[in-house]
């Protein structure tokens, strides 16, 4: 029986994509943190926590279990468990929308405005996003890109009772942020997204501009993040050391458009995510210290 | 060459002393001083994330090596404005070796473009070395801040080897010096910090 969950445990935790989810989770954390801090309700924090684990985890379930038609023609994605036949899809879809559900459910019974935002996600993400645009254009990611955004809006939204500036200016550095994890990934991975017959941006519009547009959104994403701190009103201290993070992904990024070479583009993958970890890190440290 | 886990916690440490520095460690400095100081962990911080995600191969990028010389030449910049008061010919003076450095390294062949920076890295090297050993003797500082002087010695080290190792005047492999480069860096991060608090 303990082998048996064991090996059931392996085959389904992939399916969540764990690191991304635990990124979005932690910029969830951030929102709720810069309106509410420190966080005195720990009932209210965890059931947050939870919700939005629970959201987040279910719409990529979800997504895996739409997409393995195209992962089973992806070099790289292929030997996922779906993909390779090793779960069973009727399985996982009814997974995915229990864990969704049981996510909305708390989310909605923390209060409606977070709840109301969870379920946006969840909807860009599943049916905007996955069902509808990924297929049809390179610009889906702009909608997986405000899925992306909704997390840390819900946290703040859950924080302060109602949407601010703030919050928006969170989704929007997320959203600004996107292009340069997704657009680099699939420059990188080219070949396997031509195999999979899923429009992207090198694929539509070519390396350069692509590489052109990583450029802007970052700087996009870095303007947004930086006028995020400042409005929370984080000492001087963090200001500096987001304008010195910010100077790294810019750099990379204009070297990636000036020098590209498949080095740069991939420490470019690395270091935007390095650079959004880092970023929530420091607003919940420059929070909690006031 | 890919980095050994423990070389990449150490640049994982680095990063994060570096970033501790520039968000807590510069209150009492004066405008100009913080924004220098800013400069050099900054750089200390970039780098080390860097290397950890792109390798050490980095190292041997032109643009790479022009930038991480302004770590010593803003530390050093950032003492001088911070515990002397006429800086302005100090500043003058590094600004146009910097300048000649740069041009020298990108117009220039051989021997005398690998070995430009090694001036530069020389004369910010001699200023972090010497003035808080001067400053102490002076009784114008505790002793603590020859901490810096400690951290001059071992980045003028990693300064040599890389140096050496542009050239191929090297009698230790390349595999070697990557090996202890991640500690090095990391202790000149430690005693520039402890340094800075006696500033």
């Amino acid at each position: 029986m303990k082998t048996l969950i064991k090996h059931k445990f392996k085959l389904y935790w992939p399916l969540i994509k764990s690191l991304q989810t635990a990124l979005l989770l932690i910029t969830g954390i951030t929102g709720y943190i810069s309106a509410k801090c420190p966080a005195k309700n720990v009932n209210e924090f965890v059931i947050m926590t939870v919700a939005l684990f629970l959201t987040v985890s279910g719409s990529t379930i979800l997504n895996m279990w739409y997409d393995r038609d195209i992962d089973a023609k992806m070099n790289r994605t292929k030997h996922r468990p779906l993909p390779s036949g090793e779960l069973n899809p009727n399985e996982v879809l009814i997974l995915g929308l229990i864990v969704s559900f049981v996510g909305l459910a708390l989310a909605f019974s923390l209060s409606f405005i977070f709840g109301a935002v969870v379920f946006a996600g969840l909807f860009f993400d599943v049916v905007v996003y996955t069902i509808w645009l990924k297929r049809r254009t390179a610009w889906s990611i702009v909608w997986g890109g405000i899925s992306g955004g909704m997390p840390i809006l819900a946290g703040r939204a859950l924080g302060l009772g109602h949407i601010d500036w703030i919050g928006i200016l969170f989704s929007l550095a997320i959203l600004l942020w996107i292009p340069t994890h997704i657009l680099t990934f699939s420059m990188k991975y080219f070949e396997d997204y031509q195999a999979a017959g899923v429009p992207t941006f090198p694929s539509t519009y070519g390396n350069r501009k692509t590489r052109i547009i990583i450029a802007l959104s970052s700087l996009g994403a870095a303007i947004a993040i930086a006028t995020v701190a400042y409005g929370l009103g984080l000492s001087w201290g963090y200001l500096r050391l987001f304008a010195v993070l910010s100077i790294g992904i810019l750099g990379l990024a204009a070297t990636s458009v000036y020098k590209p070479s498949e080095r740069v583009n991939f420490g470019l993958f690395k270091y935007a995510s390095l650079y959004m970890l880092g970023s929530m890190i420091m607003i919940i440290i420059g929070m909690m210290k006031g | 060459m890919s980095i050994a886990i423990v070389n990449r916690i150490i640049f994982l440490l680095t990063g994060i002393l570096a970033g501790y520095e520039i968000v807590a460690g510069m209150d009492d400095f004066s405008d100009l001083g913080t924004a220098m100081f800013t400069v050099s962990f900054g750089l200390l911080l970039l780098a080390s994330l860097l290397l950890l995600l792109m390798g050490f191969e980095i190292m041997e990028n032109d643009y790479v090596a022009v930038v991480t010389s302004l770590v010593p030449v803003s530390l050093s910049l950032g003492l001088v404005v911070e515990k002397l008061d006429n800086f302005h010919n100090y500043a003058i003076l590094i600004s146009v070796a910097f300048i000649i450095a740069v041009f020298l390294r990108f117009f220039s062949k051989g021997k005398i473009a690998s070995l430009s920076l090694g001036v530069l890295h020389l004369l910010s090297g001699a200023v972090i070395f010497i003035l808080p050993i001067l400053l102490y003797a002076m009784k114008k500082a505790d002793i603590e801040i020859l901490f810096i002087s400690l951290g001059g010695i071992l980045i003028g080290i990693g300064g040599v080897f890389l140096g050496f190792l542009k050239i191929g005047k090297m009698t230790l492999r390349k595999e070697q010096i990557h090996n202890f480069f991640p500690m090095l860096m990391f202790l000149t991060t430690v005693l520039f910090i402890l340094g800075l608090r006696t500033v």
